[in-house]
């Protein structure tokens, strides 16, 4: 990598280490497991950083997908709750509602497939096909874990999704 | 709220809390720099897969396809399924040990006997029984962050483990029809890392001895796999990421690697006759599964879901795959979800179907809870992992004819030191 290309993924990292960074976060659930996940990105978007038209899509795609391999690895995801809350972070409620205080833990709670089905779908706004490919099954296994992940996180923060629809789901 | 605000919500609530990372670029550029360490190639010299004999077997002819020279398209493999053998470990009697290797315990079993696997392991890449031991492809632990080792080792029937690759070699390796030869491809990380370029090792060594018998670069991606012999004299080559992907031969006699059918993405299996191949390739974002005979390059039939690296039986008869939903059902997915109704969960609960491997007419239909990784004997039956209710697991034998039994006693993944891995591994077959 020569001193412009240095420069560029310098760049790159400042603009949006903190976006990578929360997302890597959601999905762990665990705050070093998340910067470990980041980095080791990071480090693989250095090596092909000539042959990357969008660092942020590759980069994102190596989370998901080292994430997922993580998990395959462990074979058997538990679809329990977690019942531990992770450690390493702490929130300031300072000025804000417990509302979104209670919206963190509760997807900090569900178990890791759901919390990411929700993620993928929801926050990182990926079509289900997609979400589907990343987690190697099927369209309607994402519908379904979509739906058990709405479920728990009815169960886990009642006061937070009262009623949501298919068709809620589905938009 | 709706679900998306609620989770847009929840995780930028969760990012308050994230601590600022100024050197984070820093670590990454440091980290990525690290990774300079040469790919080594450790080949046993004293290796002892004791196989005799090379036989020769005809040429083929692949720079111009046969007959009219383009592509004749196969139907499609949409024969009405068979009723599904429901498979579930509590009714099924127990068989004999699988004649295939399988990983349980920090050991290597085939049949009633077993031999240490002296190597640690995180994770089991491809598993191959081969004369006088076997051939596996270990991530080992100080791997699991993500670096690119994944070994291959002989492991003898006398216990002692030899690395014949120290390396990326994450096809693992295959055996020629006669056992005599074996071929895998090595990648080089560090190469691509250090601006040297796209580079893959492959080799082909003597099953007998170990000693390599052809090497030769090429520039191909780190996640470059052999996929089988067509020959004594060529190999079946598929190249993935940080590469043009595609299907290439690599020509022993000529030395020579060289693209070939460039209208499929990749390969993933061959009969071990290296007569059939799967191929696939990516139209509309569906990925299809296209089933050829090598000979002709006529495509035999086709399908929408994957065939492993040992999908083909050992005579190259049948294929086996997991049924995945077509277009279609997805279609149908959606409209059954756009009017408000709910889909049907499978638990885990998937179909492994069997088909004649040069038609695609399915002979005969498994349902079972993950059967994930499958295997086939020497006599034709189909070994595969297969779980009840997430807590038992048991390798189950199925015969074509429909008749199942238990190859392995069931046993709890809850019971063991590591409940991350598996009871009983097959090895991956990807």
């Amino acid at each position: 990598m020569n001193q412009d290309a240095e420069a560029q993924f310098r760049e790159f990292v400042g603009a949006r280490s903190l976006a990578l960074r929360r997302t890597a976060y959601a999905l762990t659930g665990d705050l070093h497991a998340a910067e470990d996940l980041v980095q080791d990105a990071l480090a693989k978007l250095v090596r092909h950083w000539r042959r990357v038209d969008d660092p942020e899509r590759y980069v994102r795609r190596i989370i998901y997908n080292t994430q997922v391999s993580t998990w395959r690895r462990r074979w058997r995801l538990r679809e329990d709750l977690t019942e531990r809350m992770p450690d390493g972070i702490t929130h300031d409620t300072t000025g804000q509602t417990n509302l979104r205080l209670d919206l963190a833990n509760a997807l900090l709670r569900l178990a890791p497939r759901q919390r990411a089905v929700l993620i993928l779908r929801f926050y990182e706004d990926l079509p289900e096909r997609e979400v589907a490919e990343i987690l190697n099954c099927a369209v309607g296994t994402v519908r379904s874990q979509t739906s058990r992940a709405l479920a728990r996180l009815r169960e886990v923060a009642p006061e937070l999704a009262p009623a949501h629809t298919a068709e809620e789901v589905s938009t | 709220m709706k679900i998306n605000e609620i989770v847009k919500d929840g995780v930028d609530e969760l990012a308050r809390g994230l601590p600022p990372r100024p050197d984070l670029a820093d670590h990454a550029l440091r980290q990525a720099r690290r990774r300079t360490r040469a790919v080594r190639l450790a080949v046993a010299s004293g290796a002892t897969l004791a196989v005799a004999g090379v036989t020769a077997i005809s040429g083929i002819d692949f720079t111009e396809p046969a007959g009219s020279g383009a592509p004749e398209l196969g139907p499609a493999s949409d024969n009405p399924p068979t009723d599904a053998v429901s498979i579930s470990l509590n009714d099924l009697s127990a068989g004999e040990s699988p004649a295939v290797p399988w990983f349980a315990d920090g050991a290597l079993h085939v049949g009633d006997s077993q031999v240490p696997l002296d190597v640690d392991v995180h994770a089991l890449g491809r598993l191959q029984r081969v004369a006088g031991g076997f051939l596996a492809t270990v991530t080992p632990p100080e791997a699991a962050d993500g670096s690119h080792e994944h070994p291959l080792y002989f492991v003898s029937d006398g216990g002692e483990s030899t690395a014949l690759a120290d390396a990326w070699v994450p096809g693992g390796a295959r055996t020629s029809a006669d056992g005599s030869l074996i071929a895998w491809a090595a990648g080089d990380w560090d190469a691509e890392f250090a601006g040297r370029g796209t580079n893959t090792t492959l080799v082909v060594a003597d099953a007998a001895t170990g000693d390599v018998l052809h090497e030769r670069p090429a520039s191909l991606g780190p996640d470059t796999s052999v996929v089988g012999f067509l020959d004594d004299n060529r190999i079946l080559v598929t190249a993935a990421n940080n590469s043009d992907e595609g299907v290439y031969v690599w020509d022993l006699a000529a030395d020579r690697v060289d693209p070939w059918m460039d209208r499929y993405d990749g390969a993933t299996a061959l009969t071990s006759s290296g007569d059939i191949g799967a191929f696939v390739s990516s139209d509309d974002g569906t990925l299809t599964t296209a089933v050829v005979d090598i000979a002709t390059e006529k495509v035999l039939w086709r399908t929408t879901n994957r065939l492993r690296a040992n999908a083909f039986s050992p005579d190259g008869q049948y294929a086996a795959f997991l049924v995945t939903p077509s277009a279609d059902e997805l279609r149908e997915q959606e409209m059954l979800v756009e009017a408000g109704g709910d889909l049907p969960t499978t638990d885990g609960r998937l179909d492994l179907v069997v088909v004649d491997a040069q038609t695609g007419e399915e002979v005969v239909r498994f349902e079972a809870e993950h059967p994930e990784r499958l295997a086939w004997e020497p006599n034709g039956a189909l070994v595969f992992e297969a779980w009840q209710d997430s807590s038992q697991m048991a390798l189950v034998r199925c015969s074509l004819d429909g008749d199942c039994e238990l190859a392995t006693e069931p046993r709890s993944a809850d019971a063991l030191p590591d409940a991350s891995q598996p009871p009983y591994h097959l090895g991956d077959n990807y």
